[in-house]
């Protein structure tokens, strides 16, 4: 992170509204993408994505160094993108809608599974890691710092959730 | 594959391992076919998922209901410095705590003197009653002793010119 962001991060947490539009502008599609990729689902994500950046202003002062601004934001996204997850699976025990969890399925068993379809049917904590990892180029420090998991489990969840995902696709593959 | 290497050939392919870890795996690797097919397989499917979001945006319009949100709730924004009124509550709240303490010890002070006099004047009072309770017993007993006494003494004549 170069010191241009720092100052950024410093000013809104005294509470400066400018410096802090200029950080929602700059994460905004770091954010977005990983609440999509958690989420599946554009709306879902978008409305994420804003109460995320919302929630962070508010708890901005907390934020003990300038230096962790970009986990600790993660960490919001992830703590609310699990949060809606848990909402969703109520409702869908609640209805019982059987159109929602063939939704991940493809409508032809011989059709490939997509990787998009197969990430978006590994658990919240699989799918977690890799999005982290793969798509937001996290280190394993970092993502043990956004998942608040020790290091070793960051690594072997990331072996369980490539080996998963590989699985998955494969059953696409054979069938 | 499983069995071979696991979570180490997984770490290898992120950079996340130490020299000597590195070459560890490095030298399974020259000899181990399905290990290098694995690692071609998760790199494979790293690019796919990379390239899934490669090109997701967020909608523009995030940036700007955040902001109105936050201006329509300025309130909610605590700034660092304003730790520093709970501080003060807690600083008057024990200084007051001090003086009435100081003061509520005092009183419970006198309170404790005037409860031990009248303590005092009281075991002295009970004290006495017992004194008096006894000595109105020993007389009365003496008294009693004294008539029975002289009450036989009266009938013992008569008696004993009987016998
Ligand atoms: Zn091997």
């Amino acid at each position: 992170m170069d010191e241009e962001l720092h100052r950024i991060i410093r000013r809104a947490k005294r509470g400066d509204k400018e410096a802090y539009a200029q950080l929602v502008k700059d994460f905004k599609d770091p954010v977005y993408r990983y609440a999509l990729g958690m989420l599946n689902d554009r709306m879902d994500a978008e409305d994420i994505a804003q109460e995320a950046f919302v929630k962070a202003y508010y708890s901005l002062p907390g934020l003990e160094s300038e230096f962790a601004f970009s986990s600790w934001l993660f960490q919001i996204v992830s703590n609310l993108s699990k949060n809606r997850l848990k909402k969703r699976m109520r409702e869908r025990n609640y209805y019982e809608e059987a159109e929602e969890s063939t939704m991940a399925e493809p409508s032809d068993p011989s059709e490939k599974l997509s990787i998009e379809q197969s990430l978006a049917r590994l658990s919240p904590e699989h799918r977690e890691v890799i999005l982290l990892h793969d798509v937001q180029g996290y280190r394993y420090e970092e993502i043990a710092q956004v998942t608040n998991v020790p290091l070793g489990t960051v690594k072997s969840r990331l072996f369980a959730a490539r080996t998963a995902l590989r699985n998955d696709l494969r059953k696409g593959e054979l069938s | 594959m499983i069995g071979h290497l696991n979570d180490q050939l997984s770490a290898y392919l992120d950079d996340e391992l130490n020299e000597e870890e590195k070459k560890a795996i490095e030298a399974h690797l020259e000899s181990c076919e399905s290990c290098q097919a694995l690692l071609d397989v998760w790199l494979a499917m790293q690019e796919q998922v990379k390239d899934i979001f490669q090109f997701a945006q967020a909608p523009a319009h995030i940036e700007a209901n955040v902001m109105a949100t936050i201006e329509r709730n300025p309130q909610l924004f605590v700034r660092k410095r304003w730790f520093a009124i709970p501080l003060i509550v807690i600083l008057l709240i024990s200084v007051f705590g001090i003086t009435t303490g100081t003061m509520f010890v005092k009183f419970i002070h006198s309170f404790t003197r005037l409860f031990v006099a009248i303590l005092y004047m009281a075991t002295h009072f009970l004290s006495n009653v017992p004194f008096v309770a006894l000595s109105v017993s020993v007389l009365s007993l003496i008294v009693l002793t004294a008539s029975i006494y002289s009450l036989r003494k009266a009938f013992q004549p008569a008696s004993m010119e009987r016998g």
